[in-house]
Order: C-alpha cells, then sequence, then structure tokens
C-alpha cells in the first residue's frame, strides 16, 4: 500500500491509470518527433544528394578543367606564402649544420645514401613541429577534429549502438586502478560498456575491485601470462561487438573518451579502416624523458597533433614501423576482426597485428584529436633493460634494421666508463651551483666539453651520480668483467669507446634541443629533470650498445670468454621482459 | 604551440603556485611540447618585469616549477600596461588564455588586436558582477573567441549579459594524483580511522553557518568524532571570538585560524568528510570536486551551496546553514553510513583531471584557431 496516495486498491488503481496515460501521452509525443526527425533527416540527405551531384556536375565541366593550373597555382602561391617552406628550409638547414659540426664534412659526404632516404621522413617531421600543426587544418578547409566533450550538445547526442568490451590484463594494478573502472563505468555516448579483467596473479585486491566494478574477471596462474595470450583470452571471453584493449595504468581522457574512438572507426569504417589506437597523454608526474621520447615517436609516426590514417607503403622496416602501428594502451577493433588475427608472439605484440593488418590491405588510425592519459616515471636501470631488448626485437623483425658493429667491446665499456666518470662529476656540480641562468645552455657547454675530452681509459670513480645503483652496479659488473678479457687493439678500443661517446652525446643533444625549447631558464625543478635524464640517457645508450655487441658477435670472431660474458649480459637484460 | 596565460590575482590564489589553475594548465601543456607563459597581475604592488624588457626588474620573472611566470604590478596600471602592450605586441602566441573569477581581474585593456586565438575561462559564478559594463571587461568578452564557465548556470547567467559571445561549460580539472598521493589511497576503500573528523574549511564569516555547524557538533554526543577547522577567523568580531570561545569549550574540536586552502591535498590525509561553509552562492568549488573524485562526503550550508549543490548534486549535500538540528541529523547520518561501509562506490563519476581540462582546452585552441583563420580567409 501507498501511503502517500490514501491506501486502498481503488485509487491505486486510478493512480496506475494515469500513470499509464502519462506515459502513452509521452510515447505519442517522442513517436511524433522521431517521425518529424527522420522527415528532416531524409530531406537533409537529399540535399547532401544534390549538392554532391552539383559538385559532380562542376567537377566534370570544361571550365572546372581550363582553371585546373590556375587553382594548382594559387594553392602553390598559398603554401609558399604560409611560411611553411621557409620553416622547412630553416630548419633542414639547422639539422645539416648540426649534422656538419658533429660529424665533419666527409663523414657527411659518406651518409649521403642515408639522408636521401631519410629526407622524407624528416621533412615530415620538421613540417609537424610546433606552429606548423595550426595552421594545417585552416589550409585544407575542414575543422579540426576535436575531443567530443567539446562539442555543444554531445550529451544530447543519441547513443552509438555498439558495444564495446574493454579488455584489461592486470598484476597488482594498485590504488589508482579504482579511478580507470570508475572512468570506464561512467563513460558517456555508447549503449552498453563490458569491462573484462584478465588477472595473473594479484595479490592486492585488484580482483575484488574489479569484481566491484562488475567487471567478467579472467583469473590465471602467473605462468600462463603473457602479453599476447591473456589479451587472446580476454577476447574470448568478452561479448561485445568491439574490443578496446587497455593497460592497468591508463586512463581515458574525457567523459566520452570510448564515444570518440567508436566514432572515429565508424566514420572511416568505409575507407577500409578496421583498427585504431589513440596517442598517450603525458600524467602530471611523467619524468621528462618520456615527454622527449614520446613526442618524438609522435613526430616519427605523424600523428603528433593531427589523426592519421595509415596503410601498407612498403615492406621496409620504417614504412612499416611508421604506418603499422597499433597501441596496447589503448586499441579499438570489432571483435570479429580481432578473432581473424588475434595476437602473437610475447613482445611488440601490438604492432606485428598493425603489421599484420596493413599487409592484407586493411588501413589503421593513430588519433592525436582523442588521447588516453599514460605515461611513466622510469628508473634509468629500466632505460638500460628497454633499449637493449628494443634493439634485439627490431634487428630481429626487420631485416633492414642495421644496427653498427663495434670492433672493441672493452673498448665500449672503457668508453662508458669515460663517460659515467664525467657525467657523475658533473651532475652534482650542476645541481650544487646551478646552471648559470639556462639549464639547456649550460647542457650544451658540457656536451661540447665532453666531445673534445678524450677518453682516458681511466677506472671508475668511488662514487658514481647516475641515478640509479643498479645502472651503476651493472657497469661496475662489466668494468670487472673487461678485466678478464684479453684487451682489443689500441685503435680499435678507441674507436668503439668514441661510439660510446658519440651515441651518448647525440643522444643528449637531442632531448637538450627538445628541453630548451620547452623549458626555458633554470629552477631546481629543471635541474633536478636534466640531471635525472642525463642518468636515463646514459643507461640508454648503455643498454643500445650492449644490443648490438651481443647482436654482433655472432658474427665475427670473438672468444669464448667475450661471447660466455655477452650472453650472461643479455641474460641479465632480458630477465623477465 | 606558444601559449600565453593571462591571471588575475583572485583566480584562487594571489600567487601563481603549482596548485593554481593556471599553473597546472601551462605545465600539462609543457608536458606536451608546448612553449609557455603566464603573466599574472599582482594587485600587491609588486614591481613585475616583462622579459627583454627593463633588465633592471629581469628577476621578477620567475620559474614556478619550470613554467615562466612574469607578474605585473596592478597599482601602476598605466607603467604596466604600457609595458605590457609593447611587449605583447612584439610577441607572436598561437593561442591567448586568460583564467579569472572576473574579467575586471585583469586590470588592463586589451588595445592589441591579437591575430591569436583568445579563450577566457571565468572561473566562477558572476552572480551580481556579471553585468558589470567596464571597459575592460567589455574588452575580454568582445574579443574572446569563446569563453569556458565551470557551470551550466554560469553560462547561463553570463548569456543573459553578453548574448553573443559563446559559452562552452568545463570545470576546472582536479590534480588526480597529487590528491592520491596526500590522501595515501590503498586499494582496500578508506582506511578506518579512529576518531572519525570533520574538516571545516573556508572562510568563517556570519553568514556561513559555521557557528551553527559548531552548535550542531556539539550536541552529538559521539566521543570518538573530532570537527578539524581549517580557515580564515577574524577574532576581533563577535562572530569571530564566538568561534573561538566553542572551540575552546569542546576539546573534540581543533581550530587552526589561517587562510583557508585552495584544495585538499595539502591538508594531509586526517579528515573523512568536508564541510564547506556557504558565504557567497558559488557553481564552483575545487574541493568539493576533489571530495568527488576521493569519494569523500560532502556538505556545504546555505547561501553558497545552493548553487553549488544545483550543479554538483551527486556529491554535495547541501543544508540550510541555521538549522542546527539537520546539521546534527546529517552529521549522525554520516557517522553511521560510514562506519558501515567504507567501500567507495564505482558508480560515481570522477570530476575532470588537469590533464584531461589541459587537453580539452588544446582543442578548444586549435578549433578556434582554426575559426579565426576561416573568419580572416572569408574577409579577404
Amino acid at each position: 500500500m501507498n501511503p502517500a496516495r490514501g491506501g486502498g486498491d481503488a485509487p491505486s488503481t486510478s493512480g496506475k491509470h494515469e500513470d499509464l496515460e502519462t506515459l502513452r501521452r509521452q510515447v505519442l509525443k517522442q513517436t511524433t518527433e522521431i517521425a518529424a526527425l527522420q522527415l528532416r533527416q531524409r530531406d537533409l540527405e537529399q540535399r547532401a544528394a544534390d549538392l554532391q551531384s552539383d559538385l559532380l556536375t562542376m567537377r566534370q565541366s570544361s571550365s572546372w578543367r581550363l582553371t585546373a593550373p590556375l587553382r594548382a597555382l594559387a594553392l602553390g602561391t598559398r603554401w609558399v606564402l604560409s611560411g611553411r617552406p621557409r620553416h622547412i628550409l630553416l630548419a633542414c638547414c639547422g639539422l645539416l649544420l648540426r649534422e656538419w659540426r658533429h660529424r665533419g664534412a666527409l663523414a657527411m659526404l659518406k651518409r649521403m645514401p642515408h639522408y636521401v632516404r631519410r629526407a622524407g621522413s624528416v621533412v615530415a617531421s620538421v613540417d609537424q613541429s610546433a606552429g606548423a600543426a595550426l595552421d594545417q587544418p585552416g589550409e585544407s578547409g575542414v575543422a579540426p577534429r576535436v575531443h567530443p566533450d567539446l562539442i555543444e550538445g554531445i550529451n544530447d547526442a543519441p547513443h552509438i549502438e555498439a558495444t564495446v568490451s574493454v579488455v584489461i590484463p592486470t598484476l597488482n594494478a594498485g590504488p589508482e586502478f579504482e579511478y580507470l573502472l570508475r572512468k570506464l563505468r561512467t563513460q558517456l555516448g555508447v549503449r552498453r560498456i563490458e569491462i573484462v579483467v584478465v588477472d595473473s596473479g594479484s595479490t592486492d585486491a585488484t580482483v575484488s575491485m574489479a569484481h566491484a566494478a562488475g567487471a567478467v574477471v579472467v583469473e590465471i596462474p602467473p605462468e600462463e601470462f603473457s602479453h599476447s595470450g591473456a589479451r587472446n583470452l580476454g577476447a574470448d571471453t568478452a561479448t561485445g561487438d568491439h574490443l578496446l584493449f587497455m593497460v592497468q595504468d591508463a586512463y581515458p581522457l574525457g567523459d566520452h573518451w570510448i564515444y570518440g574512438l567508436l566514432d572515429y572507426l565508424r566514420d572511416h569504417a568505409s575507407e577500409g579502416l578496421v583498427a585504431l589506437s589513440c596517442a598517450e597523454y603525458c600524467r602530471d608526474d611523467s619524468d621528462m624523458m618520456y615527454e622527449c621520447n614520446i613526442a618524438t615517436y609522435y613526430r616519427f609516426l605523424g600523428c603528433k597533433d593531427v589523426d592519421r590514417i595509415a596503410s601498407f607503403k612498403g615492406a621496409d622496416h620504417e614504412s612499416l614501423r611508421t604506418m603499422g602501428q597499433l597501441s596496447d594502451v589503448s586499441c579499438l577493433i570489432p571483435r570479429d576482426r580481432f578473432l581473424q588475427y588475434r595476437y602473437r608472439g610475447s613482445f611488440a605484440e601490438d604492432m606485428d597485428l598493425g603489421v599484420r593488418l596493413i599487409r592484407d590491405g586493411h588501413r589503421i588510425a593513430m588519433l592525436a584529436s582523442v588521447k588516453v592519459i599514460h605515461s611513466h616515471n622510469r628508473t634509468s636501470f629500466y632505460y638500460l633493460r628497454r633499449s637493449f631488448v628494443d634493439i634485439s626485437f627490431l634487428v630481429g623483425v626487420f631485416p633492414d634494421f642495421t644496427r653498427p658493429r663495434h670492433a672493441s667491446s672493452t673498448g665500449i665499456v672503457t668508453g662508458a666508463v669515460h663517460v659515467a666518470n664525467q657525467l657523475s662529476r658533473w651532475v652534482p656540480t650542476l645541481l650544487a651551483n646551478g646552471a648559470g641562468g639556462s639549464v639547456h645552455t649550460a647542457v650544451s657547454e658540457w656536451l661540447q666539453a665532453l666531445r673534445d675530452t678524450p677518453v682516458d681509459g681511466a677506472k671508475l670513480d668511488t662514487t658514481l651520480h647516475l641515478g640509479d645503483v643498479r645502472t651503476e652496479a651493472f657497469l661496475r659488473e662489466q668494468e670487472a668483467a673487461r678485466a678478464t678479457l684479453a684487451v682489443d687493439g689500441a685503435q680499435a678500443s678507441l674507436a668503439s669507446a668514441q661510439a660510446f661517446l658519440d651515441d651518448f652525446v647525440a643522444r643528449f643533444e637531442f632531448f637538450n634541443r627538445y628541453a630548451g625549447e620547452v623549458y626555458p631558464g633554470e629552477d631546481q625543478y629543471l635541474l633536478d629533470a636534466w640531471g635525472s635524464v642525463a642518468g636515463k640517457i646514459f643507461a640508454a645508450s648503455l643498454g643500445s650498445l650492449f644490443a648490438d655487441l651481443h647482436l654482433g658477435h655472432g658474427e665475427q670472431p670473438a672468444s669464448e670468454p667475450e661471447r660466455q660474458w655477452l650472453n650472461r649480459v643479455a641474460a641479465q637484460l632480458t630477465a623477465g621482459v | 604551440m606558444r601559449i600565453l596565460y593571462l591571471t588575475g590575482a583572485s583566480a584562487h590564489r594571489a600567487d601563481v603556485q603549482p596548485d593554481h589553475p593556471v599553473h597546472a594548465l601551462a605545465r600539462m601543456a609543457q608536458r606536451e611540447g608546448h612553449q609557455v607563459e603566464i603573466v599574472s597581475a599582482s594587485s600587491d604592488g609588486f614591481p613585475g618585469a616583462l622579459p627583454g624588457g627593463d633588465t633592471t626588474h629581469q628577476e621578477y620573472r620567475q620559474l614556478v616549477k619550470g613554467v615562466p611566470v612574469v607578474r605585473l604590478a596592478a597599482s601602476d596600471a598605466q607603467v604596466a600596461a604600457d609595458r605590457f602592450g609593447k611587449w605583447f605586441g612584439k610577441q607572436r602566441f598561437d593561442a591567448v588564455h586568460g583564467v579569472f573569477a572576473h574579467p575586471a581581474d585583469w586590470p588592463f585593456p586589451l588595445d592589441a588586436e591579437a591575430l591569436a586565438p583568445l579563450v577566457v575561462t571565468l572561473s566562477a559564478l558572476p552572480a551580481a558582477t556579471a553585468a558589470d559594463a567596464s571597459t575592460v571587461t567589455q574588452s575580454w568578452m568582445r574579443r574572446a573567441d569563446v569563453c569556458v564557465v565551470p557551470s551550466p548556470l554560469a553560462a547561463s547567467r553570463w548569456r543573459e549579459v553578453w548574448p553573443e559571445s559563446a559559452f562552452h561549460v568545463m570545470p576546472h580539472g582536479v590534480d588526480l594524483l597529487a590528491l592520491i598521493q596526500a590522501r595515501g589511497v590503498q586499494m582496500h576503500g578508506i582506511t578506518p580511522r579512529s576518531p572519525l573528523t570533520l574538516l571545516c574549511v573556508g572562510t568563517f564569516d556570519p553568514p556561513s553557518g559555521v557557528v551553527e555547524l559548531m552548535r550542531a557538533f556539539t550536541t552529538t554526543v559521539q566521543a570518538e568524532l573530532r570537527l578539524r577547522m581549517v580557515g580564515r577567523v577574524d577574532e576581533t568580531s563577535a562572530y569571530g571570538q564566538e568561534i573561538v570561545g566553542m572551540a575552546q569549550s569542546d576539546p573534540r574540536i581543533h581550530l587552526t585560524s589561517v587562510q583557508p586552502p585552495s584544495g585538499l591535498a595539502g591538508l594531509s590525509d586526517s579528515f573523512d568528510a568536508v564541510w564547506l561553509p556557504g558565504l557567497a552562492p558559488t557553481d564552483f568549488s575545487a574541493i568539493a570536486q576533489e571530495c568527488a573524485a576521493l569519494g569523500i562526503a560532502c556538505f556545504a550550508t546555505h547561501p553558497g551551496a545552493s548553487p553549488l549543490a544545483e550543479v554538483s548534486q551527486d556529491y554535495v549535500q547541501r543544508l540550510a546553514s541555521d538549522d542546527v538540528s539537520a546539521i546534527a541529523t546529517a552529521i549522525n547520518q554520516w557517522t553511521r553510513a560510514f562506519r558501515r561501509s567504507r567501500q567507495p562506490t564505482m558508480d560515481a563519476a570522477i570530476p575532470l583531471r588537469i590533464e584531461e581540462e589541459a587537453f580539452l582546452y588544446e582543442g578548444l585552441y586549435r578549433r578556434m584557431a582554426f575559426e579565426r583563420s576561416r573568419r580572416t580567409s572569408t574577409r579577404a
């Protein structure tokens, strides 16, 4: 009995009749509105068809064909006047000047074929640099696509009639996992969102939290985990018509994040688009090294500021890596399409999927208009391991991905020891005395001095400042191992030591240029950040050059102790990856 | 992109510090590789300088956690305006973004016809000041490509006065990572605490209902309950003296008379619910947003709570500031509910994070740049 209605069956029945009548009226009203909207939709479709027809007629007319050269001239003139060519020319001249200073004229001549091969991607990268992206939308005449949250009236727009299963492999996801689950559950604009968690032995509350969020949870023993296997299992369990692969430390950007991804995929499905990922947006606690790496990477992919749809352009490693890139941080694909391909392999399974898709003639996209919040603040030892694994993977997968050979492995260690000593003496001084107004300038000057300092072959200093005791311990181990190996010729040893120095300087210079543009001046925050990055860059150089040594030693004469040493290093750096 | 941020002295904090909304926007833009500059109008007579300007004042352009901040003195308005105008005229920014409680917070007219798109964020409900027709306000409102306000209510108020301006609704973001760290958020729900602590944070002036809250609190007989009060008390007034007296008479009440903080991150984790005394009508409260992000109960009293609750009804409980009995009931209900379940609710929407806010603004800059270039080419 409902006391508010006075009690008794009759009033209650009467009340229900009233409710029913109200509902009927609402349904009638909404039906009428739907009919009106359908009518309007038909009108608009007819108008679009008429305009399309007019456009076709116009383009087939003789006057249009006759004026084509004039239009091309106008387009060219506008491009020249836009300042873009000047920007590209100046930037390319700057790059060439830096190469000349760094390598000298003779070495540049020798590297000419390399420059020719890279010219296209360098120009594209320069073209995407700061400022240029702003001009692009205006030139094309089409408004830049923006995040759906910025579209007026988006909350009143009809839902996309799709079901999306978000597949997340987890292992001790930590307290931020709650926020990812909450954000996914409150996404707007999509009919149904299912969360599938594939957990491989969490000992914290990851599983109970996933249950609390209504997720479908699949638990597997840790020893059964692989990046491909866990995601495939999640896809098999999912019931949505689309799969959205994520990672446990990502965070959807905006209330219509899934809507934005799905909307783009559907908008471009007729062009052969079958899968997409979106670029990452750095968290507030990301480190500068990550910021620089991710910005460089997206410029390499051509999606720093604009959405990019890619297709198969060639089988060389550069084409495949730029065109075939998907990311596990966020990867949306129709479920039936995914089940035709599935993930495979134990490393870079996302890129492998993208490459297979474009090789089969499909198109994939990387979005900049919609992004996902994700970044890291890694230790230097992580960068050591990561660069070792990355180089090993790329050389293993792409036959045309070549790396330099180093004549002397002990020379590489000598170079690393030299740089570590110099770095460990400079960083504390920088932090204590400051940079004299600009960290960027201070680093430039130090790098110039480092380049001019001859490799002295000294032992490692007692105290190191590489930002991570594990990196320091690793280097001390390699220094100790060097003492047990036969000494290479002095010239070979010096050349390899110099190669290490050059690699470190080139990486740090690249970072310094990037950071110098964004972070002018000096304060404690910047001093700490640059100092930390220096150690990470050192570690990345160390990992890369040890990968070179490990990959190269099988193809050139090496002593048995040297082979054993490099295999031990490889086992240490790839353990658990 | 080169982005210039302009802010007035009263946008949450007088100083541009890392917890200032403009600083958050600027440093997130830096993380995306953009070049940024903040120019802040200071009301304290600070002799500011612009980069490349008077070298004797270079020290007043400082970095705040890596972000360049220039302070301009409002007390010497004409000189500062001239210097700003000259400097601004030489710069090329891809976007200019003003963040104010009200345009009048920026004391200098925007004389230069800047080529860059201009985005204005108005950070609090204008109330009676929306109709302000000062030259500064007019120049901002006429030149802005889009005005961003934190709630639909504020948008409707502004539209009444400036019907031709475009308004977009977007609240300020919360610094979720700093909150999680400060709060020590764990995976097993909210950490049990004894005694439970109710935090009252704000300005403790007569209409805010603080005395009524303290009266209600003293009627609760729960020994395991504390009231922590952080805010400014005018101890020369009768109202302030009453507050101090009541705090001294109940050992469960702890009063700290300081300028109220703009967020929860600096208050450690020693509270379980938040009380926002309402002074003036407001439809945005950074603290209420932070409570929503953390899943902490948030109470607000009239008159300030009225519009706040209207736009944030999911996570703000509104109470009449003069109803001691209702306040006591709310406290008792909350303590019972809190002891019953500490599990976070998975269906509670999370307010915008600063990362999201900064990215969405970047989208607005691009869209406005496009619109502007289209308008320019159409005119040509």
